[in-house]
């Protein structure tokens, strides 16, 4: 069973810094710290797609002073993977073991919802952040390489489509009411 | 080669997830000549039924998280035909078990379609509810240490891993009366998962939009 985490294997890579992990396809971004959000949960039903790959997984966030902790589920309620970040280290775990960096989910939520000034301490030198409300997109000498399309109010919006171009991965992300 | 030894991970655990719970519903059908005389009503009142409808309440706890996921939905059982479970609040989805086949249905209605073989995890599920509510499930025993108590009206089971599984599972309780009321599953790590039934009803038929489920 696939379920997701083949594209997010693909997405996410090793890393060698523990707050900077390597999104394949995508911006180097350090986490920065949870403080710059007010704490929050967000459960989210997550589409992937990849090529022929069309995944979904049901993800808890939360976010607090502490840090943040994301949990992915197969919609049955099996957990496939967590991904934490106590504001100095980010952890991770999933059912591929190390073939695995979750951590780089982490990122994706951060460049998705955190504060722009915040995104762009974690961001290379030599990348820019186009910030609109309804739009973010990641640039490196003018090109795009990562693009965020938000629906709702932060910090949970009820959608966002995260997109990396050079990956080919579309990541569609809904809030889920409870 | 990574995508294969990442398929394989998953499905390793998720199997271990689903059967373990499979395998507890499925303590109603312990063979009698295993099971203490205690289910063997039990075991005969399910065996005659052709469809089993069920509402459940899956609670699932991560060690890790604040809070709890809580997921409600219906559980149906068609004798020959498969098994449904499906998930309708928070959020909506659906799966058809059978032999053959595991077909997931999203909210928006789009099906993924499955053979068996490429998903063996989840369609060891539509096996293994098959075999416990036709009766015929013998291989509780291979993996637990099986402890019985109650009544009839009021049971209790006990399933406590045998080596092979102790390192994935602490243990797995279920309690019942007529049907079976409770699974409460106690992961080696720490998560728990309680599934709560009620409104237990057999022999209703099958809806249309249920029977249509579990033809395609």
């Amino acid at each position: 069973m696939k379920y997701g985490l083949v594209s997010l294997a693909l997405l996410a890579g090793c890393a060698s810094d523990p707050r900077c992990p390597d999104i394949p396809g995508g911006p180097r971004y350090c986490l920065q710290a949870s403080s710059a959000v007010a704490p929050y949960v967000a459960l989210q039903d997550i589409r992937i797609r990849r090529g022929d790959l069309d995944e979904r997984l049901i993800a808890q966030l939360e976010v607090d002073a502490a840090g943040m902790h994301l949990a992915g589920l197969t919609p049955m309620g099996q957990r496939v993977l967590e991904a934490h970040f106590d504001n100095r280290v980010a952890t991770a775990g999933s059912l591929a073991g190390d073939r695995f960096d979750a951590r780089a989910l982490l990122s994706l939520v951060q460049i998705a919802v955190w504060p722009a000034d915040s995104v762009r301490a974690g961001l290379g030198e030599d990348w820019q952040l186009d910030d609109a409300p309804a739009r973010r997109r990641l640039l490196r000498d003018g090109t795009s390489i990562l693009e965020v399309d938000r629906v709702g109010e932060p910090p949970r919006y009820q959608l966002l489509n995260i997109h990396l171009p050079d990956a080919g991965l579309s990541l569609t992300v809904r809030a889920i009411d409870e | 080669m990574t995508v294969t030894i990442l398929a394989a991970s998953i499905n390793q655990r998720v199997m271990l997830g689903i059967i373990c719970l499979a395998l507890l519903i499925g303590v109603a059908a312990i063979p009698p000549a295993q099971a203490a005389p205690v289910l063997s009503r039990l075991t005969a009142r399910l065996d005659q039924a052709g469809v089993i409808h069920a509402d459940f309440t899956q609670t699932k706890t991560l060690q890790a998280l604040k809070r709890p996921l809580r997921t409600s939905g219906r559980l149906v059982f068609a004798r020959g035909q498969g098994v449904l479970w499906l998930i309708e609040k928070p959020y909506q989805a659906s799966y058809a078990l059978s032999a053959e086949r595991v077909t997931e249905i999203g909210p928006d209605g789009a099906r993924r379609v499955r053979a068996a073989r490429e998903v063996p995890a989840l369609a060891q599920v539509g096996r293994v509810f098959q075999a416990i509510f036709q009766g015929d499930i013998k291989g509780l025993e291979e993996h637990f240490e099986v402890t019985v108590s109650g009544d009839a009206e009021r049971w209790r089971v006990e399933l406590a891993p045998k080596p092979a599984l102790a390192r994935f599972l602490n243990g797995i309780n279920a309690r019942g009366g007529r049907f079976l009321d409770l699974i409460e599953i106690e992961e080696a790590q720490g998560d728990r998962t309680r599934i709560e039934f009620r409104d237990s009803r057999l022999d209703v038929p099958l809806s249309e939009a249920e029977a249509r489920l579990l033809r395609n």
